[in-house]
């Protein structure tokens, strides 16, 4: 069996412990930058963000561009699933902290959560690694489509309530607009043209993050959770909203005629046992 | 106050517990199986059920099959997965998002520490029993209620939010008792003293919240809120499971979609930047 570690090892964050308390922190360096005497005061949030999950400090432009990415999704709106998941216990009366939680339970969903993103991700990343090695010029829809699809749907396209995603639109053009269109971006773009013709579906905006995100060096996995961390503030604004309200001034579908009961679907199910 | 000295015992407090658990409940000890110190492969391994080793862990005891069958019954009681319900909806909603099955299952139960049908409806119900006895000892019950109605004081574990009348978890589980000729305790006594009287002053009727968290305070259970929570995890697990499992089996199918005209937005007037100072 291998050795099990005693140790916790970490390449984000290093402290150096006080010569009289050996667990109190003398100095908290995050990626080798004494992060309370120097990171705190001349760096904000985006740039703090970045440096935890790459290693560096972004440039001017990657910081931008990781402040757009993140803004074009922290809020979709109170009739996304997630943010309804949120709601839903909130309005039950669970604490904030609570409700947050079970809204980002379903935050993590691959339909245009953050496992989409990751899903987006790393098709991107394959895609880019294939064209790189092997000098593919041609994208392999149909290897991709049952690779990567959900529903009959590859990931990051589709359309949003059976019309093109305009926000994806808007995002994609802001990209461009500042320069930050990247391989990872124009490859999908680029995916987006097949898809278009053959499925009649466009670029999502979770799609067009994704795809985007790996452009500044983000991985898979790390998307998956960005994704879900910048979707958790509108969900929690959706969250706290609801403790000014009174629990019925939110949906219960309790109402004559919404609930349908179909005892016949078990009895199919008993029938075939 | 020494701070020093304060300072110094919580250091040593810590450096007591670098590196080390302790605990009463077992785990693996020395190759085996430990459970409330009953030994989980040879002792409790096809002869006990998950509620019984629940009350193991109450009691500090094993339970007695009247026991484990009012508890058992306590949680049957509660199987009904309708989706409408709020924390049962947070996991559908989970489910079709296409979450992993565990994350809809965990927003169900997170979604659960709420204060209608939940956790929070249980441990209501403790605070204000523990509350009433304690008031009862210095006056009768009458002049209690009485205070309590001229403060227009919230009866918890009275009244259902969304159906009227008796609750027929409580009448089934109240009848059961009686059959099987179940001693209730000083808290259950107290409940079905107090039902008559808030159904002639409020038209309220007990819940089942009401009875189950008065069985489970009173003896031999003694139930803390601790404990009262994590019965109302197993009494939430299934019915939340169930709806998961439905919607994640069949989630190409909407669930609940809502348009555009079903938000009512009550925020501030549209406005644009530019006029904005």
């Amino acid at each position: 069996m291998k050795t099990l570690s005693q140790k916790i090892r970490t390449s984000i964050w290093q402290e150096t412990p006080n010569p009289d308390n050996s667990f109190y922190p003398e100095y908290s360096f995050c990626h080798g930058f004494d992060f309370y005497n120097e990171l705190l005061e001349s760096k904000n949030f985006i740039e703090l963000l970045f440096l935890t999950f790459t290693g560096d400090l972004p440039t001017k432009s990657q910081e931008l561009h990781l402040s757009l990415l993140l803004s074009s999704v922290m809020n979709s709106g109170p009739r996304d699933l997630a943010n309804r998941a949120a709601m839903s216990a909130a309005a039950g009366g669970a604490p904030a902290g609570s409700a947050l939680i079970a809204g980002l339970c379903a935050s993590t969903g691959k339909k245009e959560g953050g496992g989409a993103v990751q899903t987006v991700m790393e098709m991107i990343t394959e895609l880019r690694k294939k064209h790189r090695d092997k000098g593919i010029k041609q994208i392999p829809y149909s290897r991709i489509e049952k690779e990567y699809s959900r529903h009959g749907s590859i990931f990051g396209y589709g359309t949003l309530y059976g019309k093109k995603d305009s926000h994806a639109e808007k995002l994609t053009s802001l990209l461009y607009k500042n320069n930050f269109d990247g391989p990872g971006l124009r490859l999908f773009l680029k995916l987006g043209k097949s898809v278009e013709k053959r499925a009649g579906e466009w670029p999502r905006l979770y799609g067009v993050f994704a795809s985007s995100l790996l452009d500044l060096g983000f991985s898979p996995l790390q998307g998956h959770g960005v994704y879900m961390l910048a979707n958790g503030i509108g969900m929690l604004g959706f969250v706290c909203e609801r403790y000014e309200q009174h629990w019925t001034d939110f949906p219960t579908w309790f109402t004559h005629g919404t609930y349908e009961y179909h005892p016949d679907i078990l009895a199919l199910k008993k029938e075939r046992v | 106050m020494d701070v020093s000295a304060l300072q110094k015992n919580r250091l040593r407090h810590l450096e007591q517990q670098y590196n080390r658990i302790t605990t009463s409940l077992g785990g693996i000890v020395k190759n085996t199986f430990i459970y409330c110190g009953e030994d989980v492969t040879n002792t409790l391994g096809g002869t006990f059920s998950q509620t019984a080793a629940f009350l193991l862990w109450v009691l500090g005891r094993k339970p007695t099959e009247e026991e484990t069958r009012l508890v058992d019954t306590i949680i049957c009681l509660n199987i009904y997965p309708d989706p409408r319900i709020w924390s049962i909806r947070s996991g559908a909603y989970a489910a079709v998002q296409d979450a992993p099955l565990s994350a809809c299952i965990a927003a169900g139960h997170i979604a659960a520490n709420g204060k209608i049908f939940g956790i929070g409806a249980v441990l209501q119900c403790s605070s204000f029993f523990k509350d009433l006895l304690a008031r009862l000892k210095k006056n009768s019950m009458e002049t209690v209620v009485k205070a309590f109605l001229m403060q227009n004081k919230f009866f918890p574990g009275f009244g259902r939010p969304l159906i009227q009348g008796n609750d027929e978890r409580y009448i089934r589980l109240q009848a059961l008792l009686k059959e099987w000729n179940y001693r209730i305790g000083i808290h259950t006594k107290t409940l079905y003293k107090l039902a008559p009287i808030l159904e002639d002053a409020r038209g309220l009727y007990p819940n089942f919240a009401s009875l189950l968290t008065t069985l489970m305070l009173d003896d031999p259970f003694q139930c803390s809120d601790n404990q009262l929570t994590i019965l109302s995890h197993i009494m939430v697990n299934l019915p939340s499971a169930v709806v998961a499992v439905e919607r994640h089996d069949n989630k190409n199918i909407p669930f609940l979609p809502l348009k555009v005209i079903d938000i009512e937005y009550t925020g501030k007037p549209r406005r644009t930047l530019e006029n904005h100072s």
